[in-house]
């Protein structure tokens, strides 16, 4: 493991490969830091920007713009109550609380350092666990390929927020969006309607870039002025007080264990995380009797969660090529575009890709925290731009960003239609994240289930005689049925208290 | 999106309850969804069980829409329904109109003239905009986009008309 990170160290302290993870981290902050946008949309808007370079400074660069929209969310949620992402949503709870009793800069500063400790033990476990799994994952087949990734999509589309059934639909429709264009198996066109620019699939830029950049405009457009008045964030009003820091360590270190496991689940990921790191917090902090009301545990606990599952959420995908959610969906978009394939191969392939990313994500946190605390002012400056300037400013980057993928209007006609129907889903409560699993893993998961019938003869059955497909299978199966029991345990619970 | 009142104006009834409800209207999406995707499947083979053809992972999609829809249709009609609720219509569709006019221009005009064409109509979605407001800003989105794209990342994006 040693001589891998070594490896990494090296393709990662290249001049250039520093340049890209600053770059990604300093612009995903700045992006991240706009009330409202979250790391999804963050990196969907910014993944043009990283197809000029190459696949490793690409990815690094992908990687830079998460971890700094995922801060960058941060702070707008500590700030001014405006979470981007429904991970960081638990952060405002404390974190605004802090502000409002003028502890702003330590609210920022702290959750700096546990998003850093956090990410770091995410990365040392991946580090640790991700060639183990690669080297389980050759034994994988067509069929458990095909079961993993039902797992990975039942378990995103149901355990997310919202409605479960609203969820599998999306899942649905995304592959079905996945599939349009050309068949590789048979050779014949589906859902393209004659149109020759759907023969290559539709454009991941312009779908990821409508569905979450797009649409979050058209919805908030028009609802007038958000209140924004923030504090002024000196240096000196970040300094911790020595009673803070000794409240916030055993939450950061209980926040990160929290974090790395649910990262590396398929379908939790890092809003789950955070929310059980604090309900955790609020039963066995030191403060926690004060929670809610601006206890450093609360912000410190869930930024550790959040960020040490964002950085073991990269351990199925990258060893197994399968995503657990949304962001990780455009990450291995991303990777593919760039001729990387993830999965078990790469490991043994292509080592210096694999071993120089996870060494690009400390230093990615690392920058993070040395370069961008001192800036937060800056960014902070940002939030005080009025809304009726930025939106404008952001349709412009998207309609140009989406053109210049492939120097295609099509492509902005895609960006449009994906806009509106993000919009229209919005409206109808249907969850968006879910789709663009879909989009990602259409192909694919044809691909192998199509594969499996062959091998089998159309034989179902092979689904069940291999064991490592059966338990997919039912643990997909436990997912649903958990689904389908919950609601209605709830309401005899609910009748029997009301009888009782 | 609030949940429907008790009192007040008459419950809408029959099929005009359901297109009201958020779920109802969730799972006309659907049916949709399953009608087109299902014609496109009836016209791809299906193939044999050995060699599965492009038609049956889409017939299987189908199959799986019409299954969601019928359980959004029972959520639509059960009590405690959500009806939908659009919010302020003209400020969107401004927006889609900025987006499609840029498209529609932007192979005579170049980006420059697209942006300036999109940012005006954009800024009709909001009232109380002043035109020299809007100058600044076209100005400044128009070089930003010039900087970026065409400097920084040596794009080949059309400028003005004839550029490039």
């Amino acid at each position: 493991m040693i001589e891998n990170l070594m490896l990494g160290f090296e393709v990662a302290f290249s001049a250039s490969t520093l340049l890209y993870c600053f770059l990604g981290v300093s612009i995903g902050m700045f992006i991240g830091v706009l009330p409202g946008v979250g790391p999804l949309a963050a990196i969907s808007m910014l993944l043009p920007l990283t197809y000029y370079t190459t696949p490793t400074n690409a990815l690094v660069m992908l990687a830079g713009i998460y971890y700094g929209a995922q801060y960058g969310g941060s702070v707008a949620s500590i700030l001014l109550r405006l979470p981007g992402t429904a991970s960081s949503a638990v952060v405002c709870l404390d974190g605004y609380e802090m502000t409002r009793k003028g502890r702003a800069g330590a609210a920022l500063f702290l959750s700096a350092v546990a998003s850093f400790v956090g990410g770091s033990i995410g990365i040392i476990l991946m580090a640790a666990f991700a060639p183990a799994l690669a080297e389980f994952a050759l034994r994988f087949g067509s069929q458990e390929y095909f079961m993993l990734m039902a797992l990975g999509l039942v378990a995103a589309s149901t355990l997310s927020e919202g409605s479960a059934v609203k969820g599998l639909a999306m899942v649905i429709f995304g592959l079905v969006l996945g599939i349009v264009g050309l068949d590789t198996i048979s050779g014949t066109m589906r859902f393209t309607y004659g149109e020759m620019q759907l023969v290559d699939g539709i454009s991941l830029v312009a779908s990821a870039m409508g569905l979450f950049g797009l649409s979050e405009i058209l919805v908030n457009i028009g609802k007038g002025e958000r209140g924004v008045s923030t504090q002024k964030v000196t240096m000196r009003s970040m300094i911790p007080t020595r009673q803070e820091l000794r409240d916030c360590w055993p939450a950061i270190w209980r926040g990160s264990a929290i974090g790395s496991f649910f990262g590396a689940l398929p379908g939790t990921g890092s809003t789950i995380a955070s929310f059980f790191s604090y309900a955790v917090e609020r039963k066995v902090a030191r403060n926690a009797k004060t929670m809610g009301q601006g206890a450093v545990e609360g912000v410190a606990g869930p930024e550790a969660a959040n960020n040490s599952a964002a950085q073991t959420a990269f351990i199925p995908t990258l060893t197994l090529g399968v995503p657990g959610d949304a962001v990780m969906a455009l990450m291995l978009g991303a990777m593919i575009v760039h001729g990387v394939q993830p999965g078990a191969a790469m490991l043994n392939d292509t080592p210096e890709v694999f071993w120089g990313l996870i060494a690009s994500f400390w230093i990615g946190n690392l920058i993070l925290v040395i370069f961008n605390i001192p800036l937060i002012g800056l960014w902070v400056s940002l939030l005080r731009i009025p809304y009726r300037w930025l939106y404008p400013a952001i349709v412009v980057l998207i309609v140009i960003g989406t053109y210049s993928v492939n120097l295609s209007v099509f492509d902005v006609y895609q960006l449009l239609a994906f806009g509106v129907l993000g919009w229209l889903l919005r409206i109808l409560a249907f969850p968006t994240a879910p789709l663009v699993l879909g989009i990602v893993l259409g192909p694919m998961i044809e691909e192998n289930f199509r594969r499996s019938l062959m091998l089998s003869r159309g034989d179902y059955m092979t689904f069940l005689e291999r064991p490592i497909s059966l338990v997919l299978l039912l643990a997909t199966l436990a997912i649903i049925g958990a689904q389908l029991v919950l609601p209605l345990w709830r309401r005899w619970q609910a009748r029997a208290e009301a009888g009782a | 999106m609030a949940a429907e009142p008790r009192t007040g104006r008459p419950q809408p009834r029959g099929l005009w309850r359901i297109l009201t409800a958020r779920e109802g209207l969730g799972a006309v999406f659907l049916l949709i969804c399953a009608l087109i995707v299902g014609i496109e499947a009836s016209g791809l083979s299906m193939g044999r069980g050995r060699m599965v053809g492009p038609g049956y992972f889409p017939a299987i999609l189908c199959a799986l829409f019409v299954l969601f829809a019928v359980i959004l249709l029972v959520q639509a009609i059960a009590p405690g329904r959500v009806t939908v609720a659009f919010g302020p219509l003209r400020p969107a569709a401004m927006m889609i109109a900025a987006i499609a006019a840029f498209c529609l221009t932007f192979p005579f005009l170049g980006a420059g003239g697209a942006i300036i064409i999109l940012v005006v109509i954009a800024a009709l979605a909001e009232s109380g905009r002043r035109p020299l407001e809007l100058l600044i800003l076209s100005v400044v989105l128009v070089a930003l986009v010039w900087l970026v794209f065409r400097i920084g990342l040596n794009l080949q994006l059309p400028m003005y008309p004839g550029d490039v």
